[in-house]
């Protein structure tokens, strides 16, 4: 597909999640009144403040307009806490973004060494042992997962705070202490997936006669698992870390609450909870430009990592 | 803070009775020997980490945070209210001195004297003013009650008489809330709150995070022990728990009852008073609800013991009616008594099928207590299905009068006095379309007989009636408050109190 091709699909994907963004406060029964006016306000005061808000514009109407304000930087302003969304964004982003990255570099961390042992001897113990560990992480709920981690390192053991979150810049030492659960718990249950993943496709490269080839050319093992056998085996996975990157803020979501971390996910959460329409419309609308970006990228490099795939010339 | 593994103490001030409903009103002026927690000497200094199940990013009492019974805690520190419950409903005074009055419409309020806000600025009965006008022109719900002053003018430095719109006995109470924190309008903190003259002032917010504030020097009462207080947001309730047992926190909000009662047992401890009532509202307006006998066949059907049991754990009690368990008003309410034989009967007499939907907010505890009800409900005969919304939702439905019978759990029975709204004809708050002329006429005079004892007949006969026709059906009232690591002391004891707005100025850690 040419570069303008995939553009024009880019932006017709986007006007469409734009417009049913939009038409969310038709499509969904709760409004924001109840949330920020409380129980005690009167049938008036709630109607008079939703009308205030103009939700019964045509969606495209609503995108036009939060488009032509996004251009100029203004993203709207919390119903719930009268912040301005960008202000939320830049607080919030950052924080979420670390814990992503690093627990996609966890995962993979355990992931790569893991999946290509237990491809290289399937059926043995330590695949058996994977194996089992994996179903028994994809399995289990994510939050589940927290809570077990935060049970035998905090409260069990004392290693580690429980909850929270610190600066990295005016606390690192206990920023570090407060990102090890979190970040550990996203890794091992992205890694579980990713290692079923990656191991599948390891043992169908490994059957491939140019992986004979290597071996009876006296290559050893690791060499050959890393050189030869990983980059044509690692399209799927990579695919599935590009997806987890965009995906990831309603995975990260959960982990933010259950460890208290001011991110965007528990951000999105709470705005949906209390129907804070301007919050909630954005992080949709940025969650997919992320997805889209992401999956841009993982598009981009296919044919490094496989030269014999070509998007042109179809 | 500090990580440490768990410990087994055995704890001088041991669980509290859950006693009292809660209520809007607020905290307790301990005494040293009253308050719960360590009872080693107090000490000055250290942190206190508290976990709240909330978020706040403005505390102004004049906007919409403040008003949650978590919130209160945070907003104590900052803004002292002028008055706090006491025991039996009485009013202590914190800031103010006295709130009189001879015929429940004209009030006078007596401030103590050289009161300062945090910057120096004084808090005489000009600044009360400004402050409750300020709250006057907002439109957030604190601006109800104080749309009941026609006019204030200061008599002198110390001294305000208000006019009221209508009487109102319990017109004291709105001081312990948000017309009672008063607020400078003058001058605000570096993170854009407005200034108090509490036992704390703001220096640092992580929004969404947390809220740091620190001892006030220029406080007029007794400096509080602990240097800073940092209120942590922690949504997540279990793993606030956690935070609380494993020493990431020193105290926390609880309002689970597995917490309450695991907290206990490990040596905390718990500070809680019976919080929430959970009732369920009718629509009077959707038949069958009209008719008297099906909303007392189902009252008659449903046994509180066992949702008490169930969805509390036992801890708490049962609700008999709008007057809570630790109101000072009138005790001899009888609830009519679980006995599934009337309910078949009146369903008889009745003579058509009922099948009803209940509209519930889909958190854990009402799904458990939807649950129970659909099962005793079906053993009388009567098919109901759980329409399970999420709290925007259930929020819409509530006040759209879109239900059959809708769960309503509110700390609003804790204030007695202005729970009726929930009950007059025509009120913005009767969301079922209840309507009875002899309940309406009774609340309206109690409202303005400034006899307590009186105003006590007065309610309990309406109490009476609506216990009778139940437009509402009354189930539990469940605990709620703090628990609190070991080494913390100066804690309230709600059991004579409505009360769960602790005074973290008397709060102290045995750490430094």
């Amino acid at each position: 597909m040419s570069r303008s091709q995939r553009l024009i699909r880019t932006a017709v994907v986007l006007v469409l999640v734009g417009l049913l963004t939009m038409s969310l406060p038709h499509l969904t029964p709760g409004s924001p009144a109840i949330a920020v006016l409380g129980l005690d306000a009167s049938r008036d005061q709630l109607a008079a403040f939703t009308d205030s808000l103009g939700l019964d514009a045509p969606p495209h109407v609503r995108l036009g307009d939060w488009l032509v304000a996004a251009l100029q930087g203004d993203l709207g302003t919390s119903l719930i806490s009268g912040r301005p969304v960008t202000a939320e964004i830049v607080n919030r982003l950052p924080i979420t973004l670390e814990l992503l990255v690093l627990s996609q570099v966890v995962a993979l961390a355990i992931t790569l060494p893991v999946a290509m042992a237990s491809a290289w001897r399937p059926g043995s113990v330590l695949d058996r042992l994977a194996t089992t560990l994996s179903f028994l992480l994809i399995s289990t709920p994510t939050f589940v997962l927290g809570l077990m981690a935060i049970l035998v390192f905090a409260v069990g053991l004392g290693m580690l705070p429980a909850t929270g979150w610190a600066d990295p810049v005016e606390e690192p030492v206990r920023h570090l202490q407060f990102l090890i659960l979190p970040v550990l718990t996203m890794g091992l249950s992205e890694a579980a997936m990713l290692v079923r993943v990656l191991r599948a496709d390891l043992i169908t490269t490994l059957d491939q006669p140019y992986i004979l080839a290597a071996r009876s050319r006296g290559m050893s093992t690791p060499r050959l698992l890393v050189t030869r056998a990983l980059r044509p085996s690692s399209l799927s996975t990579v695919t599935l870390v590009g997806l987890g990157f965009g995906a990831a803020f309603g995975g990260s979501a959960l982990i933010e609450s259950v460890f208290a971390i001011p991110g965007m996910g528990r951000l999105t959460v709470s705005a949906i909870g209390a129907r804070d329409y301007p919050v909630i419309e954005t992080m949709i609308i940025f969650s997919a430009l992320t997805v889209i970006l992401a999956m841009l990228a993982v598009d981009l490099l296919y044919p490094r990592i496989d030269p014999r795939i070509r998007h042109d010339g179809r | 803070m500090s990580y440490r593994p768990l410990r087994r103490t055995l704890l001088a001030g041991a669980l509290v009775l859950p006693v009292a409903a809660c209520s809007t009103q607020s905290g307790a002026e301990n005494t040293s020997e009253a308050a719960l927690g360590s009872d080693a000497e107090p000490v000055t200094g250290g942190t206190i980490d508290i976990g709240l199940d909330l978020e706040l990013s403005d505390l102004d009492p004049a906007g919409n945070e403040i008003g949650q019974q978590s919130s209160l805690i945070v907003a104590n520190a900052v803004y002292e209210p002028l008055f706090v419950d006491g025991p039996e409903g009485s009013m202590e005074p914190r800031l103010a001195d006295s709130l009189t009055t001879e015929d429940t419409t004209e009030w006078v309020l007596t401030l103590k004297p050289d009161l300062t806000f945090s910057d120096g600025a004084a808090l005489d009965a000009q600044a009360v003013i400004d402050h409750l006008t300020r709250i006057q022109e907002t439109e957030s719900a604190a601006a109800v009650p104080a749309a009941e002053i026609d006019s204030m003018e200061a008599a002198d430095e110390v001294t305000i008489r208000f006019t009221l719109a209508a009487p109102n006995a319990a017109f004291d109470r709105y001081f312990s809330r948000n017309l009672g924190m008063i607020a400078s309008t003058t001058s605000t903190d570096d993170v854009g709150n407005p200034l108090g003259a509490g036992p704390f002032v703001v220096t640092a917010t992580e929004p969404g995070s947390s809220l740091t504030v620190e001892r006030n020097e220029s406080y007029a009462g007794e400096p509080a022990p602990a240097d800073t207080i940092v209120f942590h947001f922690l949504p997540d309730s279990d793993s606030r728990f956690q935070s609380l047992q494993a020493g990431t926190m020193d105290m926390i909000w609880v309002q689970t009852p597995n917490h309450i009662s695991t907290a206990e047992g490990e040596g905390m401890t718990t500070s809680v008073a019976n919080a929430t009532t959970a009732t369920a509202i009718f629509n009077l307006e959707r038949a069958p609800f009209d008719d008297l006998r099906v909303r007392q066949a189902i009252q008659a059907a449903i046994d509180r013991e066992v949702l008490s049991e169930v969805v509390d754990q036992g801890l708490g009690g049962v609700s008999s009616g709008p007057l809570a368990s630790n109101s000072r008003y009138d005790q001899n309410v009888e609830y009519p008594d679980f006995d599934p034989k009337r309910a078949r009967t009146l369903l008889e007499e009745f003579g058509q099928p009922v099948a009803l939907s209940y509209t519930t907010d889909s958190s854990p505890q009402s799904m458990q207590r939807a649950t129970a009800i659909q099962q005793m409900l079906g053993e009388v005969g009567i098919e109901m299905e759980i329409d399970a919304a999420d709290a925007a939702t259930w929020g819409d439905k509530l006040f759209a009068q879109d239900f059959d019978l809708i769960e309503f759990v509110t700390s609003g029975y804790g204030d007695p006095d202005t729970v009726w709204a929930l009950f007059e004809t025509g009120s913005g708050s009767n969301f079922g379309g209840y309507t009875n002329p002899e309940v309406d006429d009774l609340t309206a005079t109690a409202t303005a007989t400034a006899d307590d004892e009186e105003r006590s007949a007065l309610y309990g006969d309406a109490a009476r009636l609506i216990v009778e026709e139940a437009p509402t059906l009354f189930f539990t009232e469940s605990p709620a408050g703090f628990a609190a690591a070991p080494e913390i002391g100066g804690l309230p004891d709600f059991s004579d109190r409505n009360v769960i707005s602790a005074l973290p100025g008397e709060f102290w850690t045995e750490q430094q």
